[in-house]
């Protein structure tokens, strides 16, 4: 395992590198921002002045060189717009996405995988046909879109819920969230909701499949027939066989997670940092845009190399396949 | 994308019964796109009609020109109906423009990687494993960055972002026909490499590259509806049924619910009427078996 584990180490560092050029060169061909920062009757001294300030006069490569050695050291430049460090700014609103991720992950993996089993166990069931029925609805809607009706039931038609923002004044362990407080959790269920309605599409499509296929294999069905109740079955056969593949589900999907919350927090105006990709990207902010971008990949890279290892330590024939 | 829905008769009974309706609203769907000129009850792209006096005016109500107002009208006075029927035609050319090229960019590079094999192969396989492992909206909000905004746009990020998906399926299919024996023998004839990928080769891949086609020209219409949602893709002189809803969605609040509900109602039906066709022709390619 330790020679598979290490290999996958080797890639995920080859994998930063290309993107941190790719993330860098793709910016870098928008608009120049120069333009924005200094005043319209500004000259061609002033300007160059200003370029010369931000480092955009060096050649490309230079550029890339000089910000990976600073990318290194944690520093990704200042926000064009606010002046304060790029990470600094993505930092202080990153609480507020990930709250919103795990919330919208748990409700996600809570119902998804006890409706998927429901569902293979209770195969044919009118109920069971409904729910995969409704889970391939919810995999057609566009995030927006449920986040939108969400609103116009709950906030506008029953006026139970609050439409947008968040409420982060109660503490829970020193850590500033919604989740410590009734306000803050009114906040939070519409775009919580939203956010997980797709992946708990995808966890309860993958969950049932996966169970299916597991109760058709021979030893499972043997359990059947020797009369093993299904919790027994659940337990020791089904659980077991279906835990790597719903792990690599879930754990690439915490990643989109965070990735999709760009659009939850467009809608329910939540202040976090896929709402500031958003705005950085209207204001040419490339500092944020890129740290924005960099820190997403390494998020990424980080669960996915985490959820390979973990699969290796709990299915042996992966061992055997990759290990040597 | 799909994981094996294995379906039990019953199911599959049910999904048969209902495949055909769905079939007809996606070309209902994209019949209403093609005439929308002929359809709709005024041009929104015409600016005599932004009326702010006819603005949001809702459904079922005729304004002072006498004009009824099937769906209502929008903030600037233009009819909603109207607005929808055009705003799919956007919606559906940007999707179906960024599926083929997505699908020719894939068709080629996956030839390719089961043609030559070996380091070609491995580098194209380990480019798609790479990209698929970032979820599509990530790869076109990279895009939109750096590209800025607009139709041609759009195009390009859905097709950046799919490519992937048909490059591992025909790569798949093309190593497994590249074993037979009619490619043996075409080789055998000394025919031109060329004559036996395009001529041979690729007819015999495509059934689940069309498969997968119509799901992802779902995606797609989905990806473009997100990206102009969030104000990153199409224009708004000339808006598609995502930018209809963002355009709507701030009067949601006030309760004149209409400017967003109905580009949204349409957009859904688009989305699960495609995918479900495209289930339902899966289906039958593969020869009424178990769906895939």
């Amino acid at each position: 395992m330790g020679y598979g584990a290490l290999v996958r180490i080797a890639q995920s560092l080859l994998t930063l590198l290309a993107m941190s050029v790719l993330v860098f060169v793709a910016i870098y061909l928008i608009g120049n921002p120069i333009e924005l920062l200094v005043p319209p009757q500004a000259n061609q001294a002033e300007m160059a002045r200003a370029a010369q300030a931000l480092g955009l006069d060096q050649p490309l490569p230079v550029q890339y060189l000089h910000f990976l050695g600073q990318a290194l050291k944690g520093d990704l430049g200042r926000s064009f717009t606010s002046n304060a460090p790029a990470l600094t700014v993505i930092f202080e609103r990153m609480p507020a996405t990930l709250e919103l991720a795990l919330a919208a992950a748990l409700i996600a993996v809570g119902l998804g995988i006890p409706l998927g089993l429901w569902s293979a166990f209770a195969d044919g069931h009118p109920a069971s046909r409904a729910t995969l029925g409704l889970a391939t609805l919810g995999f057609s809607m566009p995030t927006f879109w449920i986040a939108l009706l969400l609103v116009m039931v709950f906030s506008v038609q029953l006026e139970w819920l609050p439409s947008g923002g968040r409420d982060a004044s109660a503490t829970l362990l020193g850590w500033r969230t919604s989740l410590a407080s009734w306000q803050g959790l009114a906040h939070l269920a519409m775009p919580a909701c939203s956010l997980a309605l797709f992946k708990l599409a995808l966890i309860i499509r993958v969950t049932y499949a996966a169970t299916i296929d597991t109760l058709r294999l021979d030893h499972v069905r043997q359990a059947r027939a020797r009369g093993l109740s299904p919790a027994r079955i659940l337990w020791a056969h089904v659980l077991k066989n279906i835990g790597a593949p719903l792990l690599n589900v879930i754990g690439l999907e915490f990643g989109a997670l965070v990735a999709f919350s760009v659009v939850t927090e467009t809608v329910f105006a939540w202040p976090g940092m896929g709402r500031l990709l958003i705005d950085a990207i209207n204001t040419l902010d490339r500092p944020v845009i890129v740290a924005y971008l960099l820190l997403t990949v390494v998020l990424f890279t980080l669960i996915n190399l985490a959820v390979d290892i973990a699969c290796l330590a709990i299915d042996p024939r992966l061992r055997e396949a990759r290990g040597r | 994308m799909s994981p094996g829905m294995r379906g039990t008769p019953p199911r599959q009974a049910a999904q048969a019964r209902s495949a055909p309706v769905f079939a007809l609203v996606t070309l209902t769907l994209i019949g209403a796109a093609l005439a929308a000129p002929w359809l709709a009850p005024q041009d929104p792209y015409d600016l005599a009609n932004l009326l702010l006096d006819h603005a949001r005016l809702s459904p079922l109500t005729r304004d002072e020109a006498g004009m009824l107002h099937l769906l209502g009208s929008d903030d600037q006075g233009r009819d909603v109906l109207s607005a929808i029927l055009y705003g799919l035609r956007v919606s559906l050319g940007v999707a179906s423009a960024g599926t083929t090229l997505a699908l020719a960019a894939g068709l080629t590079a996956g030839l390719c990687a089961a043609w030559h094999g070996g380091r070609t192969d491995a580098m194209l396989m380990r480019l798609v494993d790479l990209q698929l492992s970032f979820p599509t909206i990530l790869v076109a909000l990279m895009l939109m960055a750096a590209l800025g905004q607009g139709p041609d746009k759009v195009v390009i990020a859905i097709a950046v972002s799919q490519w992937a998906y048909y490059a591992r399926t025909v790569r798949g299919s093309a190593r497994v026909e590249l074993q037979r024996d009619y490619i043996a023998a075409a080789r055998g004839l000394a025919l031109p490499t060329r004559r036996i990928v395009v001529r041979h080769l690729l007819p015999n891949c495509l059934a689940p590259v069309i498969v997968l086609a119509t799901a992802q020209m779902a995606a797609a219409i989905s990806l473009e509806a997100t990206l102009s949602f969030l104000g990153l893709g199409v224009p708004v002189t000339r808006p598609s049924l995502g930018l209809l809803i963002a355009n709507g969605a701030q009067y949601v609040f006030a309760g004149q619910y209409w400017m967003s509900l109905w580009p949204g109602v349409v957009l859904l039906a688009t989305i699960v009427a495609i995918q479900q066709a495209g289930h339902w022709a899966g289906r039958k390619a593969a020869g009424g078996g178990a769906s895939r």
